[in-house]
């Protein structure tokens, strides 16, 4: 039975190692776009692991209306098109899923509130799944792809590289750690990220475009963010007794980058102007 | 400050010596705006006029070790002041960014752990308050009316270890903190602290003298 363990710790995209020659640290940042008929399209990010035999896996999201439904009354009717190296359009509607094996399609499966698709291209395997509840993916679920179960640890989320996109999320994990309970450690974690909100905010008021490097670096950096908030959200109080150091050293490295690049200035160089809080 | 004559150490609350050192520039190097505490100035006459007479300000490691906290809540009480957010340009309603509140934080901090190297502040590391005396305090402080504590909370235990500090040592203990500066006598009579004093009392002796 092929276990679907990461290999590596999986601390952002650059710990990862990636065997397919289709695919480069680059690439690995994006999003599948689904489209889906009956609901507007929409952006979904995706995570990245990889498996026993060293192979990328990418767990994408589809989100969907799911009804409560027998797997062969399913309403679902999208098509999607994922941009993996070599262009793949898959289409499916649920009764033909099953029938679209000889497509690249491994495997659906309806448990009730989720559902799962597992569809293969060469070395890659993606597995899709949403609850009618949320489109967040849920780490420590398991996933059942026919006759295998693929025990889902460790895995880490995607953005792509559109500072637009990183933009956003910025802004959403600040407003997460900004309704934490106070302490340093949530004052780190909000202070960095209205940081990097506001450098990108800056860039794209000036019309700069960001370089790879930084783009690397904010995704790095969103991703230990986002880890330290999957890691505590049920432990929000125990947060600050944390010792947090090797973030303030990967934020002291950002702003030095940033600097250099001239993208932004250092914390302790802001200005009066930068005081009032983005709204 | 003729009342803290004769005694060479002064114990320090940590508030106090956060106080003394809020001076923040915004931004650091060519400062467009000096953040201040409401309290920063009368820590630092109060400390001028204690170096004046070769006294040592002096804590213990573990009311020390809790500095990161006490920064917090004096920057968050700070920054969120009408004045401050007023002072940089912060309209009606908007508040400082997190941002800029990382970095007063994390220069405050800074500013503060500089006192280690500083001949006139010293952190005693051979001290621990005992647990009895720490339980015997929070007896006292139990017992008291609540009315007494005024808009102060109980004090903690780290409170407590400060009182005791000074108790054994013989420190003399300077607070911002009425909810333990208001106990001073009846500490005293109890046998369970040493002389207590409010920093802005002992700010306001100061200047009339």
């Amino acid at each position: 039975m092929r276990k679907l363990v990461p290999t590596a710790p999986i601390a952002g995209n650059l710990a990862l190692k990636i065997t397919s020659e289709s695919f480069s640290a680059t690439q690995a940042g994006y999003e599948n776009e689904f489209e889906s008929a009956t609901a507007p399209s929409r952006s979904l990010p995706l995570r990245l692991v990889t498996d026993a035999q060293d192979r990328s896996v990418f767990l994408g999201v589809i989100s969907t209306d799911i009804k409560k439904q027998p797997s062969d009354q399913l309403d679902l009717n999208f098509s999607a098109k994922t941009d993996l190296g070599t262009e793949t359009t898959i289409t499916f509607e649920p009764k033909a899923l099953l029938e679209s094996l000889g497509k690249g399609i491994r495997g659906f499966e309806y448990t009730g509130d989720s559902i799962v698709v597992t569809f293969f291209d060469e070395n890659l395997a993606a597995m899709g799944w949403a609850t009618g509840a949320s489109n967040d993916l849920q780490p420590e679920m398991t996933v059942n792809c026919g006759v295998e179960t693929w025990p889902l640890t460790n895995s880490i989320r995607l953005v792509k590289h559109s500072p637009e996109v990183l933009g956003a999320k910025f802004k959403e994990l600040h407003e997460q750690f900004s309704s934490w309970p106070g302490s340093y450690n949530q004052l780190l974690l909000a202070g960095s990220l209205d940081y990097c909100r506001s450098a990108i905010g800056r860039a794209k008021k000036h019309g700069v475009e960001l370089p790879l490097e930084v783009l690397e670096a904010l995704k790095a950096f969103y991703g230990s963010c986002l880890s330290l908030f999957d890691q505590n959200q049920d432990s929000r109080t125990a947060f600050r007794r944390l010792n947090l150091q090797s973030l303030q050293d990967k934020f002291e490295n950002l702003q030095i980058l940033f600097a250099e690049k001239g993208v932004y200035p250092r914390l302790e160089e802001l200005g009066v102007e930068d005081a009032p809080a983005d709204q | 400050m003729n009342q803290l004559d004769g005694f060479p150490f002064i114990a320090f609350d940590t508030n106090c010596l956060v106080y003394y050192c809020f001076w923040v520039n915004i931004p650091e190097a060519s400062p467009q705006v000096v953040v201040k505490a409401r309290q920063t100035e009368r820590a630092r006459l109060v400390v001028e006029q204690l170096q004046s007479k070769k006294k040592k300000i002096t804590t213990f490691k573990a009311a020390y070790d809790e500095l990161q906290e006490c920064v917090y809540g004096a920057v968050e009480t700070r920054m969120t002041d009408r004045e401050v957010e007023a002072q940089l340009g912060c309209p009606m309603g908007i508040h400082v960014s997190d941002k800029i509140k990382l970095h007063v934080h994390q220069s405050l901090e800074k500013k503060v752990r500089q006192l280690e190297a500083k001949s006139w502040f010293v952190v005693d590391r051979d001290f621990t308050p005992a647990v009895s005396d720490l339980q015997r305090l929070k007896e006292f402080f139990d017992s008291q009316e609540k009315s007494a504590l005024g808009y102060s909370k109980p004090p903690s235990e780290i409170d407590r270890g400060l009182i005791n500090f000074g108790f054994v040592r013989q420190f003399p203990l300077i607070t911002n903190d009425k909810g333990i500066s208001n106990f001073s006598q009846k500490l005293r009579e109890a046998g369970l602290g040493f002389k207590i004093h409010n920093l802005i009392e002992l700010h306001n002796n100061a200047v009339r003298a």
